[in-house]
């Protein structure tokens, strides 16, 4: 019965979800570098957001902490964002690992 | 690999809600306090070196946790009852879950949703895809049920069902219905339909006042919010800054062209003439009305173009960042027919736009750093062969570049009063929801369902 009505009363409602079933797995992070001296990490900027100050700078820091610290600049990749994303992103699997990176920094959301 | 993304404080949910849906629920976020944007260089670069390089040092080493379960998670099997209860009792309950967009809804009785299901052949349990950023399943059956609750009439069914196939397509990039211009999805109906289902494409064609074009705007965004799972803060990934209400489907009043010998919209996109045709795109913004008089094609065009030029302009850069753009000029009926006894077709329509609808490069390029594309050029578009070389024809910023990145991108739909001379321009987010077009699958015995919907 979708609806009942008791006599004299508000008749009720038996509703179905809205939604639909999640659809996604969780996946396990990969394991973590807790010395970043000598790694080489890859920079993925979707050329937005004053990128281009924040990349150098966090480049620059990490390199005074980190000994042997290698960067491949976010212009090896080009624009996560622009309309040349879906060919960059297949590529991106192939290009990492062309490059030796070993970690990714990825921005700017917002 | 591991990985550390940067992203403002104000889209950590935004952020939380996507890396969910993607299977990442742990990703490792370094977040930028404050508005990147109205930061200068200087306080971006000391914001770096002092907030963000520790979190991309912790966030390398060590995996976030995973933020706890948050937003609806209903079982969603097929025909459990998740509620029952008065009508306000179950207003309430809607709202509290955040299931409703807080107008009332109809309850999605199971009587309700089957009565939906006897408009399409498909099987109920059909999965038409999965939709961003929640990555929840699209099927036939909660779209009856979301169909039910908007207010809509069952036999809307099929088209409810090619509005959903069209957001699933990779190409409309539903995952970008939260991004902070705000755009709105905008429903365009062609074919017998039209008048079968008592749309208006007349006078207030785009005012909430028909069943048809009323209910079907709510019901797209009311599966966008539940399905797809993008709502506002401050539980969703919804960062449309002040964004807007959502659209009336719009209407071709295919009737009108008759008087122009033109061909209806949903030809102009590839279909042929007759066929039930939903297109679904994006609007950011609609032009002022644009009254135009005359009786030559010369006296309407040159005032539509001004006050395209107008409207259009702040927001070009964002086709030329993307190359593809795809407004929508709404012109009015007796426009239409003044236009077309001048000899023009549509196509000479988008040509005289294509060579007035200029803005300059200059101010283009300056626009874009506003919105925060800071590293953002004309030339740089024309050397990744994103634009046509003649937008960096030259380095004077006081060069004019054609607004209209192809002709043949501009949409033209006939609709809207014809007692009056009016038209309107509807601004796409380029890429972002972009264009898309569905035949719409009638079941095999509609005639006598509908004939049974009118009695």
């Amino acid at each position: 019965m979708t609806s009942a009505r008791v006599a004299g009363a508000e008749p009720n409602f038996e509703c179905v979800s809205p939604l639909g079933r999640l659809a996604s797995t969780q996946i396990s992070p990969a394991s973590r570098i807790h010395d970043l001296s000598g790694i080489t990490i890859a920079e993925l900027w979707n050329f937005l957001f004053q990128g281009e100050t924040m990349f150098p700078a966090i480049r620059a820091e990490l390199s005074k902490r980190f000994p042997g610290i290698r960067f491949v600049g976010y212009d090896t990749f080009g624009s996560t964002n622009g309309p040349l994303r879906n060919d960059i992103l297949a590529r991106l699997p192939q290009t990492l690992r062309e490059q030796g990176v070993d970690a990714v920094i990825s921005g700017v959301g917002a | 690999m591991p990985t550390v993304s940067i992203v403002a404080t104000q889209f950590l949910k935004q952020a939380e809600v996507f890396a969910k849906g993607l299977g990442i629920a742990n990703l490792s976020i370094a977040h930028y306090p404050g508005v990147p944007m109205t930061d200068s260089p200087e306080t971006v670069r000391e914001k770096a070196v002092s907030e963000l390089v520790s979190q991309v040092v912790q966030g390398l080493a060590k995996a976030a946790p995973a933020p706890a379960a948050a937003g609806p998670e209903a079982p969603a099997e097929m025909h459990d009852i998740v509620f029952c209860g008065t009508f306000a009792q179950v207003q309430e309950h809607f709202i509290r879950r955040e299931w409703s967009d807080g107008l009332p809804i109809v309850p999605p009785t199971l009587a309700a949703v089957s009565a939906f299901l006897r408009y399409t052949d498909r099987n109920p349990e059909e999965v038409i895809g999965v939709l961003p950023p929640e990555n929840r399943e699209a099927t036939v059956w909660n779209v009856a049920v979301n169909g039910a609750r908007a207010g809509c009439r069952p036999e809307y069914m099929p088209i409810l069902l090619a509005i959903v196939e069209i957001i699933h397509d990779p190409k409309f990039r539903l995952e970008d219905a939260g991004s902070t211009p705000g755009w709105e999805p905008l429903v365009i109906l062609n074919g017998p339909l039209v008048q079968q289902l008592d749309f208006n494409c007349g006078a207030g064609v785009m005012r909430i006042g028909r069943q048809a074009n009323s209910s079907i705007g709510r019901f797209l965004r009311l599966y966008i919010r539940n399905v797809a799972g993008s709502r506002i803060l401050p539980t969703g990934s919804d960062k449309g800054c002040i964004a807007g209400n959502f659209f009336v489907a719009l209407a071709e009043n295919e009737a009108a062209l008759a008087d122009t010998g033109w061909e209806p919209f949903s030809v102009d996109e590839g279909f042929a003439r007759g066929e039930n045709v939903v297109t679904v795109q994006s609007v950011v913004s609609v032009s002022p009305p644009i009254y135009t008089a005359g009786t030559t094609a010369e006296s309407h065009m040159e005032v539509i173009a001004e006050v395209m030029a107008d409207s259009m302009r702040y927001w070009s850069f964002t086709g030329f960042n993307q190359g593809r753009w795809f407004p929508l000029l709404v012109l009015g009926p007796a426009i239409a027919a003044a236009i077309a006894q001048s000899g023009w077709r549509k196509d000479e329509i988008r040509r005289y736009l294509h060579a007035r609808l200029k803005v300059r490069a200059g101010l283009a390029e300056r626009y874009a750093w506003h919105v925060g594309l800071t590293s953002f050029s004309l030339a740089e578009q024309v050397r990744l062969g994103i634009l046509e070389a003649h937008y960096a024809a030259s380095t004077d910023p006081e060069r004019e570049v054609p607004m209209l990145i192809k002709p043949e991108w501009l949409g033209i739909v006939v609709a809207g009063d014809p007692g009056r001379n009016q038209s309107k321009v509807f601004i796409n987010n380029h890429v972002h929801g972009e264009r898309t077009s569905r035949v719409v699958r009638l079941p095999a015995n509609w005639d006598e369902l509908l004939a049974a919907a009118k009695q």
